[in-house]
């Protein structure tokens, strides 16, 4: 393939939330990826399925010591890169898994997939990328 | 599925109660029955999953039996669908087991095999 | 002989399976592999001078190429002159780039 030419990256994004900073390294990837071109699937598997529930809205809590302060959901940030995205990044949700964690309203901006849809991904994908911890 | 997986698994005895049956060998039988190829390298403490008789303490919460997680026939099931079970000889000796404590099939390695093993397969995942 | 890119996320300090990863990639050097590793997270902390050893002897291979996530090392108030010579500051830009070349096989730790 021509050095520079858009590739397919599959991402499969495991693993819970607020173990690492493993999300923020993950969007910043996913960004950079979109930037230069490319297209995205992330799959997410386990803990990670809780990050882009429905039910966390576009904000956290307020801060009692900013109140001032906004501060975006994981739901709203991932929306925002699905945006920018323009079709370029699926984001996927296994159902197993966000039925397993009672994560079962998720933003619409994903699509909810039967377990181990990602199999046939990994067949269309340039590259895969397995990151976390199950 | 066209790649071949290793997938090293080094962390272990995690979620017991929370997935029950739902740990990760159970996720990876699950993908070598669908026609994907699958072998695993149990690592660290995780080599522990490859031992023969394991027994698992029962475990009730208020009355709730919490069926155990089943780690030796995930291990037992990936070897009779014909992946293939790898453990690390240092592993072993540090947890003071031997290759007659394994199940039938787990194959012992050396650090020496590592690069070879890696090279093996299209993909590896630390899962 | 393959191209590894290897991502390490952990610091030593953290787990004893970061020793086993650094191995990994020396022994794949040992075969005859090309090996790339970027250090992200808390694994930047590896790349400050006196730090690892084992990463110090890693870099001295051949065929081997380090890199630290800038964004990772600012946060964890590790600056630029207190990063080992021979590992190079990149971002995300830099580890997509790698992680698309041809030939390579990504490992995420």
């Amino acid at each position: 393939m021509a050095a520079g030419a858009p590739r397919a990256i599959l991402v499969l994004y495991m693993g819970a939330p607020y173990e690492s900073d493993l999300l923020a390294t993950l969007l910043r990837l996913v960004e950079a990826a979109l930037d230069r071109g490319h297209r995205l699937v992330v799959w997410t598997c386990g803990g990670a399925t809780t990050v882009t529930q429905r039910t966390l809205g576009p904000a956290k809590p307020r801060n009692p010591l900013a109140v001032a302060q906004r501060y975006p959901s994981t739901a709203r940030l991932v929306k925002a890169l699905v945006d920018k995205g323009a079709g370029r990044l699926r984001w996927y949700v296994c159902r197993q898994c966000l039925e397993e964690r009672g994560a079962v309203e998720q933003m619409a901006e994903v699509t909810v997939k039967a377990p181990f849809h990602f199999l046939p991904c990994l067949d269309e994908a340039d590259v895969c990328l397995s990151v976390g911890v199950k | 599925m066209k790649a071949q997986v290793l997938a090293v698994l080094e962390r272990a005895y995690r979620g017991a109660l929370e997935e029950q049956y739902a740990h990760v060998l159970w996720m990876l039988l699950s993908l070598l029955r669908l026609g994907g190829g699958i072998a695993v390298l149990l690592r660290g403490n995780a080599a522990l999953y490859a031992r023969r008789g394991q027994a698992w303490p029962a475990l009730d919460v208020a009355g709730i039996r919490v069926p155990p997680p089943e780690y030796e026939a995930g291990v037992a099931g990936l070897l009779e669908t014909g992946g293939s079970v790898f453990v690390m000889d240092a592993d072993l000796g540090a947890l003071g087991l031997t290759a007659p404590d394994l199940c039938a099939g787990v194959t012992v390695v050396t650090r020496d095999d590592v690069g070879r093993l890696f090279s093996s397969y299209a993909s590896v995942w630390y899962l | 002989m393959d191209l590894y890119l290897l991502v390490e996320t952990r610091s030593d300090r953290e787990s004893l399976e970061v020793a086993g990863f650094l191995e990994t990639a020396a022994r794949l050097t040992d075969d005859g592999h090309a090996v790339e590793l970027f250090l992200v997270q808390n694994a930047v902390l590896l790349a400050r001078r006196g730090a690892s050893p084992e990463l110090e002897a890693l870099i001295a291979r051949a065929g081997v190429r380090v890199f630290v996530d800038g964004f990772s090392a600012a946060a964890r108030g590790l600056p630029p002159a207190s990063v080992l010579p021979g590992v190079e500051t990149a971002g995300m830009d830099t580890l997509v780039d790698r992680l698309v070349a041809d030939g390579v096989k990504p490992i995420w730790h």
